[in-house]
């Protein structure tokens, strides 16, 4: 019906348009399709509608809005928006409209980029012929499938120009041109004269200095490489001797890694709730900086990349002695975690989606994670591709690894381990000798077996002892022993027979043979078999453990790495984990949900003990799931890291079980070698027991001796051992003794390794395809491999396949490797690559303005080995580079973007060189290189702040430091207003200001003009010109006299302050005298015997410094409430910077503590702005309940030795500490002497600007153990030392202290609104003050010069280099 | 020029220049193409990505109410007497995975309803300010999220994402719409007292990858200090001579490269400059009247509520200012698994957790939806009240609930919704959304929708893809918009 209705539709158009156009327009019956009508539609206008159009508009499976586009009479017809298309008239074809993006809502190809100009106006100009189309029946179900399949799509989009090969052709310019002969400016100019530009000229020799060392080095010249360097260019190979200088600065490393960094999205945590730190991923950052100054090939270190826990042989870091292809996989663990998700498969699906993202974009240019749903909308990736990809990264797992050689880790290995056996031989044979007393120690001792538990070796012995007592027989009382004896050995094979979904028993090798073995600690092929034992490394025993078969990681010492996995088991239904383990405390055991890292309540994990016991973790929510088991020692678990040296674990059997199913034990194991002799005769009396079991314990060390023991005779042994009743004591030992000295000697010597986060190999996978990427609809399995547009052939490693992966990137016939990172390359140098979009070379990227050019530098770059270096110094020898960024009027005419450049682009500096260049202008850079993360407020260069995810550097995001999340190879540049405010208002800015001018000043003999000349040299890199000096000059003279006005108004003010102060004092005093005459209380006026202090908090409404400036801020829900600073364990309360330095000193408060049950909480703390520096008053930190001057490191603390606070819990007490000059510090509670003073190496200087006082926390970071939980009534900050008469004064003052709320109530009506009035004067005129004048105390020829300084860093010169 | 410029995606004044010499004058013909039947858009300020909204706009600003942490559905806008019934039965269907897995029987709720306002729309005693206003309000209860996760549904709730990285809808509504106040950001987050970003950070507030003049600025309405570095630290004539100076040496260079992005940097310290007198000016409440304050609860002694009030007045001042998207945040209140992140996470005492916040929150937002009223601004003012899940029907331990993000209540208010309605259902345990369901996606598309935007329409092209707020999803939940059917 429908057909027919088309065919007579189609008819009557084509009829009525043959009237209609007959006279003016060709009319075409499909028969009659002239040859060129036919191409045109052939070539122009079939590939786009086969491509663009079909696949929604076609006559047998989809027609959106009943469009039909596969067939001429479709097209005519046009869909449920009526027609398309009017044949000859493009004016009333609304596929124009559509197609030129005009019509809301219709924009056509959809959901894709608009087509190209080009092919619009051939659209046009088809609608103008008359639509000439051969296409004069529906295509059938196969033409269609055959048209639109990926293979043809594929076809097509392989001929994007980024995905045709390297070709190199030859400029067409002169080699002998005048201008130059430089391959680069060659293919430059050949494109400046198409538009008949012409380059500009070389830039000066100051700006190329500034230009060269911020492109490589990412610092400003000093004034004396400026002026060097500035003479150097003009002689001959002067500017490739900077060059060369500069390439071999180790700054460069620093300069380039911080790109990379971007390009790999690099950050030191993790993100989410939580934000958990990467710990130790700076030792990735580190290798790049290494890497990029040793000039490492750019193929090697993309291999090291992908995989450079796989290479053979890896590249090693020889004096070091680290392996730093490993480190390089580091970035594969700098993904975005979630939060304890309750999906965790959709998690892992997130995080692999993160790996492919990032190193597609940034090592191909490509945007593979656009077809995790459906192949791409645009380029050659179909979502096959995409899961060949995440087969071989789902085929890894969040690892973690020791970054030293095999070498140095296995330092001492091999003769630790032949130690092992003598040291055995040698205690066995002192056992030997004293298992001869047994039998009759056992008899006679009582006290061996009064106190045993049920887990000791003599626990049987002890109910015998206890049936016999009673009066049973001996044959009955034994009978009792031996037959709780035989009931556990049946439990116990009950349970081994018991139903399971998986059991693993380490006796086994095959059992082992499936799991993941990865560190030194497990490097050993086959289990332990029985009576493995392990050396102690410390302590009057000589051996730590004799063990059952299994696996041990601490066979020959604790230092070494250790990590153990199963395979990827699903469990449907409900069950549990069972783990028989032993080990140091923060070693673990867990299973993992799709290799998700973190933990949380529904990811838990269990901590090993210091003896065997069966762990069980309830699986039966992860039910449908598929986890893996994962033992760890403490520094080696994949994300939840303890930094403990020294951590081993041990383990025997891990089963997966029916949940609730009988509980396995261990007990009574040990027993067996004892009552298995006795089953075979039994005893007839204790004699005969004790006679067995001293058998049962000799023969046991004579199997050890020999290496055959049973797992029960080392149990046995080891309880022995662990009970005293065998010698376990060095000195008990004899020879023994020397040879674990030599044991411990050498295993002394094994370094601590380091470790990274890395990725473990697992089983390779094949993914299934996630239809639409809905990981809970699995489609067809994918086999692992490359994009196939470049390789298409499956991978069939039993590897994840990460080694392949590294060598398709790196293929030689793969176009986009080296295009992509020569466009990187030329994007920082020249401010815009080739292609504009660097991490883009797809449909959607730009394209390439010099593709000539681009394609010789990417051939290039591979004949010379990938060597960055070489390739930074290719470009910027070239005249292109060094051309002066002042466009000319016909460049600005012609080429107003500079596409083309004829002139430098001028190019505003990354954050981290503006932060840099601060530093190093203001004399404060630390150019210490490599080592830990450090936060903003260090003198240390940007690329070493801490990156973490939830809380980046304010300085840097505001000046576009990128989100860490996604490759970034161009970052945004933009103008926003708090850059403008940071180098307006920062206080940190200020004061860098002033460093350096106090440096400049320091020299006196100076002459302003010279000091004018010398900070332009140091800011700018260049001289400043006469007007400029006079300008510069003029400003500070007026601004001299501004600040000395300043200073003026500003004592003014303070002694009208001080008056007005004083009146309101007075007033109060009278009420207060008042008031304490009323209750009895001796008034002592103002007491005259106590100085005044510089901070005084009395909370009374807020935590405001009620006589200087110090006023507090209340944090993390820290409040003041009825007269006390109110902390909880979290809140806490930080003043204002101090304006003075201050070395002696005193800290008072009166507190009132919330419990005694606290520790390390500080009351009140004088601390270097980060709390690196403090002293303070601290609550139980070295010893319960005892007051301290706390500091950091305890480097000035000692313990007083004072009584145990009994009674600041019911009673606020008063704390002084005072410092004196000379070092001594001396304690106080309520007036009177607290414990011992003692004499400590300070004080320590607390610098003005840079010191705060803080309340409630022993010391910034605010967090743990050093929060307060208590309330602090009022505190004073002296900057010198009380005497112990003005302590008692100042104690008894609390005892006198009256609130200023009870003073006010007291006054009159008129006393009081005058006290208001007065106090809100002073408190204007405060503020006045504030603002008047500088905090920082310098003199007014230090802040006018300081005031020029701030504006030269606020000069657009300063940021944007020309 | 705008005081934000993206020197990257900004055309430059030369090339606009040499464009329209060159007669294409494609700009123009674009918009005057875009004018179509619907109604008649509206002309946006400068610096707006759209060039006219898609259509006429119902809402020209955006105050979005964050209940960080998760508020109880069942206890605050959709009462289930079944659960009362049933307290302490097991629950008669499946329960899903939860993040504490301490899953236990059916819970009551703590709390009573009463039908509120001529609609009657029954509203927990916990919010009875909010009731007097039930009027205005656009409920949802069939609300949905895929993630049960603070920090990836916080992501989801803001980004249309999960992760970090992507553009935030304030960022969006700012980036498309532009703002109208050019000495203020267009999206602004206001925090006071102990209120901090929610889990995931100050992410939550990214321009993502639009232009970062687009970003969250966070302004702390309480103290000196509002945004980072906006006090001047010395007397304001010093100031303004150093900047007078700065221009004699900017002007020669800016003449020697001609470089547009040195001009706007230039003009850039002339809008802080202005953004230091701007923001006091903002923050500066004596001039509110004493009644105001009262409304309000600025002066109330609960410390929290206070501060809260502090966000919801500052809100309505940054409406009347031009601010086309401003986020409120809650303060905390450590009950439960409350923190200052998540303040109504009540894991455990629901009741008295809730019942706090809800304390906190209740007056002041009651008092800006009255006050915008009666200022004629409610009208074009949207107000979105929602947090990242609700809380699950039965315990979690003896008194709290868990997260449930499979149905729970939002509402909308001003900015022409249709006030008084109810739009979709949960099933009778109030436990998964049944009726009507609705996403976050359908959320922001209602949002964008009575801005003018088709959410389909406002792209940014990032990647190897077209982006918007609503990904590939969204719908427009016509039913609670004026004008539709009853």
């Amino acid at each position: 019906m429908r057909l027919l209705f088309i065919i007579i539709t189609a008819f009557l158009i084509t009829a009525f348009l043959c009237m209609l156009t007959a006279a003016t327009l060709p009319c075409f019956a499909v028969d009659v399709l002239t040859n060129e009508q036919n191409d045109f539609f052939e070539a122009r206008i079939r590939p786009v509608l086969v491509e663009q159009c079909y696949s929604c508009h076609n006559s047998t499976k989809q027609a959106d809005a009943s469009l039909e586009l596969d067939h001429r009479p479709g097209l005519l017809e046009g869909g449920d928006g009526g027609k398309i298309v009017v044949p000859g008239k493009p004016l009333e074809s609304r596929l124009l409209a559509i197609l030129r993006h005009e019509i809301p809502g219709l924009k056509m190809p959809q959901g894709a980029a608009k087509l190209d100009k080009q092919v619009i106006a051939d659209f046009e100009k088809w609608i103008e012929m008359g639509l000439p189309d051969p296409r004069d029946r529906p295509p059938t179900a196969e033409e269609i499938d055959k048209l639109t399949s990926w293979e043809v799509v594929l076809e097509k989009r392989k001929q994007w120009w980024s995905l045709q090969p390297v070709r190199e052709v030859s400029p067409v310019s002169d080699v002998n041109n005048a201008w130059s002969p430089h391959l680069v400016d060659r293919f430059i100019l050949d494109k400046l004269q198409e538009k008949q530009l012409v380059p500009n000229n070389p830039a000066d020799a100051n700006t190329l200095v500034r230009r060269l060392y911020f492109a490589l080095v990412g610092l400003p010249p000093t004034a004396k490489e400026s002026n060097h360097w500035v003479a150097e260019l003009s002689r001959p190979h002067g500017y490739d001797a900077l060059v060369e200088h500069l390439l071999n600065s180790p700054h460069f490393g620093e300069r380039w890694a911080r790109h990379w960094m971007d390009w790999i999205r690099y950050a030191d945590s993790h993100g989410s709730e939580g934000d958990p730190s990467i710990e130790n991923g700076w030792l990735y950052r580190d290798y790049l900086i290494r890497a990029l100054n040793a000039d490492i090939p750019y193929d090697q270190m993309v291999r090291e990349h992908m995989a450079g826990d796989l290479l053979e042989p890896p590249r090693i870091d020889a004096v070091q002695g680290v392996n730093e292809s490993l480190i390089a996989t580091a970035h594969w663990r700098m993904v975005f975690h979630g939060f304890s998700p309750t999906d965790a498969l959709d998690e892992k699906v997130r995080f692999i989606d993160d790996q492919i993202n990032t190193f597609s974009k940034a090592f191909l240019g490509l945007t593979v994670s656009c077809a995790r749903c459906h192949d791409h909308k645009f380029d050659a990736i179909s979502q096959n591709d995409y899961y060949a990809l995440f087969g071989i990264m789902s085929s890894c797992r969040p690892g973690r690894s020791a970054i030293e050689t095999p070498e140095k880790m296995g330092l001492n290995r091999k003769v630790l381990h032949e130690l092992k056996p003598r040291i055995r031989e040698s205690i066995s044979g002192v056992w030997l000798e004293s298992v001869a007393t047994l039998r009759d120690k056992l008899c006679r001792d009582d006290e061996l077996w009064k106190k045993v538990d049920n887990k000791s070796v003599l626990f049987p012995w002890a109910m015998l002892e206890k049936d016999l007592s009673k009066g049973l027989s001996f044959a009955d009382a034994w009978r009792n022993q031996s037959d709780v004896w035989e009931k556990s050995r049946t439990d116990r094979e009950a349970v081994s027979r018991g139903q399971v979904l998986q059991r693993w028993n380490f006796a086994r090798p095959d059992d082992l043979a499936s799991w993941t073995r990865t560190g030194v600690g497990l490097y050993d092929n086959e289990p332990s078999t029985a009576g493995e034992f392990v050396v102690d490394i410390s302590g009057d025993n000589a051996l730590l453990g004799i063990y059952p078969a299994g696996i041990y990681s601490h066979r020959v010492s604790n230092k070494h790495p250790a990590r153990l996995t199963s395979r990827d088991t699903k469990i449907d239904g409900e069950f549990d984990l069972w783990l028989r383990t032993i080990g140091s405390p923060l070693s673990s055991a867990r299973f993992v949900v799709h290799d998700y890292p973190r933990k949380g309540v529904v990811f838990p994990t269990v901590d090993c003990k210091n003896q065997w016991q069966w762990q069980k973790l309830d699986m039966s929510y992860w039910s449908g799931d598929t986890i893996h088991v994962e033992l760890s020692t403490a520094a080696d678990a994949p994300l939840l890291v303890q930094n403990e040296p020294r951590s081993w674990f041990g383990v025997r059997e891990v089963m997966i079980a029916p949940k609730g199913q009988s509980v396995p034990t261990d007990s009574s194991e040990h027993l067996d070698p004892w009552f298995e002799i006795a089953a075979q005769s039994p005893p007839h009396s204790r004699e005969d027991a004790a006679g067995q079991f001293a058998t049962a314990v000799e023969f046991a060390i004579q199997a050890w001796q020999k290496g055959s023991a049973t797992d029960q005779q080392a149990i046995l042994l080891d309880l022995c051992m662990k009970q005293d009743l065998l010698p376990s004591k060095l000195d008990e030992l004899g020879d023994a003794k020397d040879l674990v000295s030599e044991y411990r000697r050498l295993e002394g010597e094994i370094p601590v390794p380091t470790r990274v986060p890395t990725l473990e190999e697992t089983d390779s996978r094949t993914q299934a395809l996630y239809v639409r990427g809905d990981h809970k609809k699995p489609g067809d399995e994918v086999s692992r491999g490359f994009l196939s547009a470049i390789n298409a052939s499956p991978y069939s490693t039993k590897q994840s396949g990460r080694l392949e992966l590294a060598e398709d990137i790196l293929r030689n016939d793969n176009p986009l490797t080296r295009r992509v990172i020569v466009n990187r390359l030329w994007h920082h140098l020249f401010g815009r690559g080739i292609v504009g979009t660097p991490d883009n070379f797809g449909r959607l990227g730009h394209l390439p303005s010099h593709p000539q050019l681009l394609d010789h530098l990417a051939a290039r770059f591979q004949s010379q080995d990938g060597s960055l270096k070489e390739m930074i110094r290719y470009l910027v020898t070239s005249k292109t580079w060094q051309l002066s960024s002042r466009p000319s009027s016909a460049a600005i005419q012609a080429d107003p973007d500079n596409n083309l450049l004829s002139h430098s682009h001028v190019k505003r500096l990354e954050a981290e060189a503006i932060r840099d260049s601060l530093l190093a202008v203001s004399g404060r850079l630390d150019s210490t290189l490599y080592g830990k993360p450090v936060s903003g407020d260090s003198n240390r260069r940007s690329v070493y702040l801490r990156v973490t995810r939830n809380a980046l550097d304010p300085f840097l995001r505001a000046f576009d430091f990128p989100e860490p999340f996604s490759a970034v190879g161009r970052r945004d540049v933009t103008n926003v207003p708090a850059q403008s405010l940071t180098l307006m208002n920062d206080e940190h800015i200020a004061s860098m200001a002033t460093s350096w001018m106090t440096v400049l000043l320091a020299d006196k003999a100076t002459a302003d003009d010279d000091r004018v000349r010398s900070m332009f040299i140091d800011a700018l890199g260049r001289t400043a010109n006469r007007d400029e000096i006079e300008l510069a000059r003029r400003y500070v003279e007026s601004a001299k006299q501004t600040y000395a006005a300043i200073e003026t108004q500003a004592t003014e003010l303070e002694s009208q302050i001080q008056n007005r102060q004083s009146a309101i004092d007075q007033r109060l005093a009278l009420g207060r005298a008042q008031i304490l005459v009323e209750s009895k209380v001796k008034p002592a006026i103002d007491d005259p015997i106590c100085p005044p202090p510089i901070g005084r908090w009395d909370f009374e409404s807020s935590a405001e410094d009620i006589v200087g400036s110090l006023h507090a801020n209340l944090l993390k829900g820290a409040t003041v409430n009825a007269g006390a600073l109110i902390v909880d364990g979290k809140g806490y309360a930080v003043t204002e910077p101090l304006k003075q330095t201050l070395k002696e000193k005193t800290l008072e408060a009166w507190l009132q503590l919330d419990s005694f049950d606290q520790h390390g909480g500080g009351v009140m703390s004088v601390q270097s702005s980060t709390g690196g520096l403090f002293d303070a008053i601290v609550f139980a930190e070295k010893r319960d309940g005892q007051w301290i001057a706390g500091s950091n490191n305890f480097h000035r603390t000692q313990s007083f030795g004072g009584p145990t606070e009994t009674e600041a819990v019911s009673r606020p007490v008063h704390i002084a500490i005072v410092y004196q000059l000379h070092g001594k510090v001396i304690g106080y509670r309520d007036g009177k002497p607290y414990g011992e003073p003692y004499q400590s190496n300070g004080p320590l200087e607390f610098k003005a600007g840079e010191t705060i006082v803080s309340f409630g926390v022993r010391h910034l970071p605010a967090g743990g153990n050093r929060m307060l939980k208590g309330r602090i009534l009022r505190a004073q900050l002296y900057d010198r030392a009380l005497n112990p008469e003005q302590v008692i004064a100042s104690a008894q003052s609390i005892a006198q202290y009256v609130s200023d709320s009870q003073i006010l109530a007291s006054l009159s009506e008129t006393e009081r609104k005058q006290v208001e009035l007065d106090r809100s004067q002073v408190k204007e005129w405060k503020s006045r003050l504030e603002k008047l004048r500088p905090k920082n105390g310098h003199s007014s020829e230090i802040m006018a010069w300081s005031d020029l300084a701030r504006a030269m860093f606020t000069f657009k010169e300063f940021i944007f280099v020309k | 020029m705008s005081m934000y410029d993206d020197l990257n995606s900004t055309v430059s004044r030369r090339r606009m220049l040499q464009r329209c010499s060159n007669g294409f004058g494609a700009m123009a013909l674009a918009s005057m193409l875009n004018q179509t039947a619907i109604a008649s858009p509206d002309s946006l300020p400068v610096g707006a990505a759209l060039k006219a909204t898609h259509h006429a706009p119902k809402a020209k600003h955006v105050i979005f109410c964050y209940m960080s942490g998760g508020v109880s559905a069942i206890d605050s806008f959709d009462p289930k007497p079944l659960l009362n019934r049933d307290h302490g039965k097991p629950m008669p269907v499946k329960i899903e995975r939860t993040m504490f897995n301490k899953n236990g029987l059916i819970m009551g709720s703590p709390f009573e309803f009463t039908p509120a306002g001529e609609c009657g729309m029954p509203i927990s005693n916990m919010f009875p300010h909010i009731a007097k206003v039930a009027d205005e309000l656009a409920l949802v209860r069939s609300m949905t999220s895929p993630l049960s996760e603070h920090a990836q549904a916080n992501f989801f709730m803001h980004t249309g994402f999960p992760v970090m990285g992507y553009p935030t809808a304030g960022a969006w509504a700012a980036y498309g719409l532009g703002t109208e106040n050019q000495n203020l950001p267009g999206y602004i987050v206001l925090q006071s007292g102990s209120a901090t970003a929610p889990h995931g950070g100050v992410s939550l507030y990214s321009n993502g990858f639009l232009p970062a003049q687009h970003q969250g600025s966070i302004v702390k309405a309480d103290q000196a200090e509002a945004i980072r570095n906006i006090r001047p630290q010395e007397a304001i004539s010093i100031q303004r001579r150093r900047l007078d100076f700065v221009k004699q040496f900017d002007e020669p260079f800016l003449k020697d490269s001609s470089d547009v992005q040195i001009e706007a940097a230039i003009q850039n310290y002339e809008t802080a400059f202005r953004m230091q007198s701007a923001v006091p000016d903002l923050c500066d409440i004596s001039g509110e009247t004493k009644q105001t304050l009262e409304m309000y609860g600025v002066d109330s002694p609960d410390v929290e509520m206070s501060a809260y009030a502090r966000q919801c007045l500052l809100a309505r001042r940054l409406v009347e200012r031009g601010v086309r998207f401003i986020e409120l945040s809650c303060l905390t209140r450590k009950i439960g698994a409350g923190n200052a992140p998540n303040p109504w996470d009540q894991h455990s005492e629901l009741e008295k957790g809730h019942r706090a916040m809800a304390l906190q929150v209740d007056q002041p937002i009651g008092a800006l939806i009255q006050d915008l009223r009666s200022r004629g601004l409610l009208d074009e003012t949207l107000i979105v009240w929602a947090g990242e899940f609700g809380r699950t029907p039965f315990s979690q331990g003896s008194n709290g609930r868990d997260h449930n993000p499979y149905g729970f209540s939002i509402w909308m208010a001003g900015g022409g919704v249709k006030g008084g309605t109810i739009h979709g259902a949960t099933d009778e345990l109030g436990y998964y959304a049944i009726e009507n369901k609705c996403s976050i996606y359908d959320m922001w598309a209602t949002v964008l929708h009575q801005l003018g935007v088709n959410h389909e329409e406002l792209t940014y092209r990032y990647g190897g893809r077209d982006f918007r707020l609503t990904d590939v999803h969204g719908n427009v939940i016509q039913e609670i918009l004026d004008g539709s059917p009853a």
